[in-house]
C-alpha cells in the first residue's frame, strides 16, 4: 500500500519529533498515546512488532521509537530492535517493558525505561534524549 | 463538531491493518476527534465494556482476525459505522 505523505504526515511541518509507540495492550497504547499527544508529540501506534516493521518501511515521519519488549507476532520487542539497528540506523530507540533486555539488546537502546512509568516522564525523557541529537 | 465547552468526540476506530488504520486516525484526529485505535473487534469490545471510556461512535472494518468479525458487536451504546470493500 501506498501513503500519500501529505495524508500521513499532515503535521510534519511543525517541527514536532513523530514517535512510533509499539504496544500490544490496548489500554496502555491508548493512555500513554494519550499522554505523549498532549505534550506535543505525534503518535502512531502500532500493536506488535510486526505492525511497527510495517509503519518504519512504509513512511520516513517516524523520529524516536518506542517499544515493549514482549509481544504477539513473529516479532518480539528485542527482535524489533535488531532490525531497526540494521535497517534504519539513524533512529532513537527507546525500550519500556517490565522486563530488562539482555545485555546484547541493552546496548543497541538509546534508552531502557522500567515499567511502570508515570506517562509524563516518559516524555520527559524523551524529550531529552531527542534534544540532545540536535 | 463540538463547542470549546464539550469535550472532544470518542471514535473508536477498528482496523487490522495498521498503515490504513494510521491514516484513519490521522485524518480524524486533525479533524478534531479524539481517537482510539483498536486492532480487532475483541480489542474494542473491551473499551466498549470499559466504563470509564465513553466512546461515541464505531468506525470499524468487517473482515478481520482473532475470535469476532464487524458484524458481531454486541454493545447498545454507540452508532456503530462499518467499512468494508
Amino acid at each position: 500500500m501506498s501513503i500519500d505523505p501529505s495524508v500521513a504526515n499532515p503535521s510534519a511541518s511543525q517541527g514536532q519529533a513523530t514517535i512510533l509507540f509499539v504496544e500490544d495492550e490496548i489500554i496502555t497504547r491508548f493512555s500513554i498515546s494519550e499522554e505523549l499527544r498532549s505534550q506535543g508529540y505525534q503518535v502512531i501506534e502500532a500493536a506488535s512488532g510486526d505492525e511497527a516493521l510495517s509503519v518504519l518501511r512504509a513512511t520516513e515521519r517516524v523520529d524516536v521509537v518506542v517499544t515493549d519488549l514482549r509481544m504477539p507476532g513473529s516479532l518480539n520487542g528485542s527482535d524489533l530492535v535488531r532490525l531497526i539497528r540494521r535497517e534504519f540506523p539513524g533512529l532513537k530507540v527507546v525500550m519500556l517493558s517490565g522486563n530488562s533486555p539482555d545485555a546484547e539488546v541493552r546496548a543497541l537502546l538509546d534508552e531502557y525505561i522500567s515499567k511502570p512509568i508515570f506517562p509524563p516522564v516518559l516524555g520527559h525523557r524523551i524529550r531529552k534524549l531527542t534534544s540532545s541529537s540536535n | 463538531m463540538e463547542t470549546s465547552q464539550e469535550r472532544p468526540q470518542i471514535v473508536l476506530v477498528v482496523e487490522d491493518e495498521v498503515l490504513v488504520r494510521m491514516v484513519i486516525s490521522d485524518y480524524l484526529r486533525n479533524c478534531g476527534y479524539r481517537v482510539i485505535e483498536a486492532t480487532s473487534a475483541d480489542e474494542a469490545m473491551m473499551i466498549l465494556r470499559n466504563a470509564e471510556i465513553d466512546v461515541d461512535v464505531v468506525f470499524s472494518d468487517v473482515e478481520m482476525p482473532a475470535s469476532m468479525d464487524g458484524f458481531q458487536y454486541r454493545h447498545g451504546c454507540a452508532p456503530i459505522v462499518l467499512v468494508s470493500t
